[in-house]
């Protein structure tokens, strides 16, 4: 048999040909490597910090106000702050995920069988074709504006507020969701589901009772795995004034609090770290 | 004889398989949801005041190009702003987000390489792909170990740190360069390019590359010669998907100061241009769908293959 | 009272590629037993298919339990359909619900969405009784909150037959109940359909590679060749020439 996929030529040929375009692209980007080496102000600031890595400040290194929690205290509720904001996004994200995948199936509205009978509306499917193209319109803006970028439109819309920061997070989550809702449904194994449709069970309870239990471990996987990128995102949020870790981060970095500056960091790098941990093992608990 | 099977009923009730971790997961997911909404100060007193709900129909009006404030609406006065923005700033910022994420995609496919191997348990072993080496040496188990562990410690701190907090980092490092977004990219990407290829090689069959190993390659040799054409579709079909999420963050990290769309997005709000910034928002997501249904269009083949 | 009957008249499938039915007409009568035999690829699924109105043939007329399939709505079709339970060759089952659910989710036909939602999730006491004393009927009641992919293939077959058996239907159709269980099981099992079909007087309708348990089980036999009837007879009248015939690859 011939192997017209992946053969050895044509390998060789996708490996030289993405390695060219990425150094095209350093050569288009006018980057010298030379540029790698930090300057001297650069070396002095990079000498300072890394100097912190493995003295991480236990206290604040700079006089603060009386009654300031101490600063591990402080580290832990910025962390608690950043599930917090992950775990409400979240929360929306589920329920605009949900329904706006349950329109973007094809699943839900294509026969079981091949040669079932049609409903015979053609006005009816057309309208339904309609619905489903804007649905999925939607669906693709909601998930291709960032989620800082959605951060950034509400505060120049609505100010400085929290709940815009939920909802950067949820909308782009929750058009993923949607999209991997829809096709996670649309991919199920579908001989449940004809067997269902065949002993007399609508489409409404074929969708919900063999197609959404087969694609259940996937999704409850994939959405765990969001909420590990909603943590890094809510994290950097901070960035923009938010109470999350990012905040404490950028202030330490500012008032040159290099110590302050790793402690966020490894409260940061532990957050993630339980949080890839945790997914991993409900991932291989699910799908075992 | 009924009521004898409803406790036989009632018995597998009580005794029926649970699967605790997903439970107790799931049950944890939830609580957090809940608690957020009770502990998370979402709603402050001042979510609707009037001077916010004059500052949201403010921003609204301003969302119409400038151009067109007070006067009919008319296509060719929208098309002449729309291309004025587009070629003093978008074609150049776009052509510049673009080789931002080529270059950091590439960078990250060739550090995430790098690091595949010792983070692989079949290779970074004593005994690579199960082939018995003679005596086994307890330092040399060590020594493997001690790599294996390294390595994996290595792949989680580069995927833990956000591509946004790494960019910031290196921007004081390295100055107001490019580099510190193509960095910065690169360095997150290759801790999650890395960890999924080594899950790759790990499933892979390992007769073959045992068989190469007992005929006297290295594991260099196996890893170039085997692992990497074996597994290239998988590996091919994640660095397509990566570079999806880096044309995305591309785009953002702009923001920090490097003449990415971000930048332009960031500066357009700064001096109050909601319009432009509305455009250059969309003109993003032109950018981010048009990536997509390419690299969509690579993952389809690329499914087909492996 | 036609329940449990089934006529096909003239019925031609030619839109199914391969296994196309042409002209085939055939009747069941209510607590019938037939063995459906023939090569693979001779009709003997699509013909099955058509009997729950699966697939609509394009010309010929089906009839199941008195009613015109080709001339019933939408919900009509799916009230007829929830009478006839169908045993899939690759048994169908959702894998990672328990066998409870699996089995229950047979009559969904016969109930509101909601009430669906309820067997699904809050099942009621006595339903959920029935479906033991059905699980205990099919030898695997033990079985009654298991995983259902964690049950070997011959329990997830039963787990099948009794997904068929709680729609409490009039007619049972079986497609290769048996290509994926070994040979033993495969006699205990088409033993066990028959006995249930004959105790609850439902028609039975199976379609069989194996001869020998087609012919050792079953009073009549329909034989199809290239989408045709070739001979529809009680077991004790076909000849060898009739079999060779059946058998034989041109």
């Amino acid at each position: 048999m011939r192997d017209d996929g992946l053969n050895i030529g044509r390998r060789r040929w996708i490996l030289v040909g993405l390695l060219a375009a990425g150094f095209a692209s350093i050569y288009a980007l006018d980057l010298q490597w030379s540029q790698l080496l930090p300057n001297a102000g650069g070396i002095h600031t990079a000498g300072q910090f890394f100097a912190r890595a493995l003295s991480p400040a236990l206290s604040y290194e700079s006089a603060v106000p009386l009654h300031t929690p101490p600063l591990l205290i402080k580290a832990l509720a910025a962390a608690w702050q950043t599930i917090l904001f992950a775990a409400a996004a979240l929360s929306l994200a589920l329920v605009g995920g949900a329904v706006l995948g349950f329109f973007a199936s094809t699943a839900l509205w294509l026969p079981a069988g091949a040669h079932e009978p049609s409903s015979g509306r053609p006005l009816g499917a057309a309208l339904l074709g309609v619905m489903h193209a804007l649905i999925r319109l939607l669906i693709t803006l909601m998930r291709s504006v960032h989620e800082l970028l959605w951060a950034v439109l509400f505060l120049a819309a609505f100010g400085l507020s929290q709940m815009s920061a939920v909802i950067a997070l949820a909308l782009p989550c929750a058009g993923i969701l949607a999209k991997i809702f829809a096709e996670l449904v649309d991919e199920a194994p579908s001989e449940a589901a004809y067997a269902l449709r065949a002993a007399g069970a609508s489409r409404l309870q074929v969708f919900c009772f063999a197609l959404i239990p087969c694609a259940m471990p996937d999704i409850l996987a994939y959405v765990l795995y969001r909420f590990e990128c909603l943590l890094r995102t809510s994290a950097v949020l901070g960035f923009f004034g938010f109470p999350t870790l990012g905040f404490y981060i950028a202030a330490a970095f500012e008032n040159l609090h290099y110590g302050e500056l790793w402690s966020y960091l490894y409260t940061l790098l532990i957050l993630i770290v339980i949080a890839d941990w945790w997914s991993g093992l409900f991932r291989r608990e699910l799908l075992r | 004889m009924n009521e004898l099977r409803s406790i036989a009923v009632l018995d597998l009730y009580r005794t029926r398989p649970k699967n605790w971790p997903v439970r107790i997961s799931v049950g944890i997911m939830f609580a957090l949801m809940g608690i957020a909404w009770l502990a998370g100060d979402f709603f402050p007193a001042d979510t609707f005041t009037q001077s916010r709900q004059a500052n949201v129909e403010r921003f609204l009006r301003e969302l119409l190009p400038f151009p067109l404030h007070n006067v009919d609406f008319d296509w060719a006065v929208a098309a002449r702003w729309g291309w004025e923005i587009l070629d003093n700033k978008g074609f150049e910022a776009l052509y510049t987000t673009f080789l931002i994420s080529v270059a950091a995609i590439v960078l990250a496919s060739v550090m995430g390489a790098l690091l595949t191997i010792p983070a692989a348990r079949n290779i970074a072993t004593d005994q690579p792909f199960g082939l018995n080496h003679g005596s086994p040496s307890v330092v040399s188990r060590l020594l493997w170990q001690i790599m294996l562990v390294v390595t994996r410690g290595v792949l989680i701190l580069l995927r833990a740190i956000p591509e946004y907090v790494w960019a910031f980092l290196l921007l004081a490092l390295l100055g107001p360069t490019v580099w510190s977004i193509v960095l910065a990219l690169a360095l997150h990407n290759a801790g999650i390019l890395g960890k999924l290829s080594a899950e790759v090689t790990e499933d892979l069959p390992a007769a073959p590359l045992r068989a190469l190993h007992a005929l006297g390659a290295s594991r260099a040799h196996v890893s170039v010669m085997a692992v990497l054409p074996v597994g290239l579709p998988r590996f091919l079909l994640f660095f397509f998907y990566r570079w999806e999420t880096c044309v995305r963050e591309a785009t953002v990290l702009g923001m920090l100061g490097i003449a990415s769309l971000g930048f332009w997005i960031q500066e357009a709000r700064a001096r109050n241009f909601y319009d432009e910034m509305i455009f250059l928002v969309l003109l993003g997501v032109v950018l981010i769908i048009v990536g997509d249904v390419f690299s969509s269009f690579a993952r389809r083949w690329l499914r087909r293959l492996s | 009272m036609s329940d449990g009957h089934v006529e096909i008249r003239n019925v031609t499938v030619a839109h199914a590629s391969t296994h196309a039915l042409d002209d085939v007409s055939l009747s069941l009568q209510p607590g019938e037993a037939v063995a459906l035999v023939g090569l693979s690829g001779a009709g003997k699924s699509t013909l099955l298919s058509v009997c729950s109105g699966m697939i609509r043939p394009d010309s010929g007329s089906v009839e199941a339990n008195g009613h015109e399939l080709a001339k019933l709505t939408a919900a009509q079709l799916r009230r007829v359909r929830s009478r006839i339970g169908f045993i899939h060759q690759d048994f169908s089952l959702v894998p990672n619900l328990r066998v409870l659910q699996n089995v229950v989710s047979g009559r969904l036909g016969k109930r509101s969405f909601v009430g669906g939602v309820r067997d699904f999730l809050f099942p009621a006491d006595d339903v959920v009784q029935k479906v033991y004393e059905i699980l205990d009927s099919v030898g695997i009641a033990e079985k009654l909150y298991e995983r259902t992919d964690r049950l070997s293939g011959g329990q997830r077959q039963r787990v099948a037959i009794a997904r068929a058996l709680f729609q409490s239907p009039d007619i049972i159709l079986a497609d290769e109940p048996i290509s994926s269980v070994d040979p033993a099981r495969a006699q205990r099992t088409i033993a066990l359909l028959r006995q249930i079909c004959t105790d609850r007087g439902l028609t039975l309708c199976v379609s069989l590679h194996n001869l020998e348990l087609a012919r050792a089980y079953f009073p009549r036999l329909i034989a199809l060749k290239s989408g045709r009837v070739l001979f529809d007879k009680s077991v004790g009248c076909i000849t060898q020439a009739e079999f060779d015939e059946l058998y034989h690859i041109a």
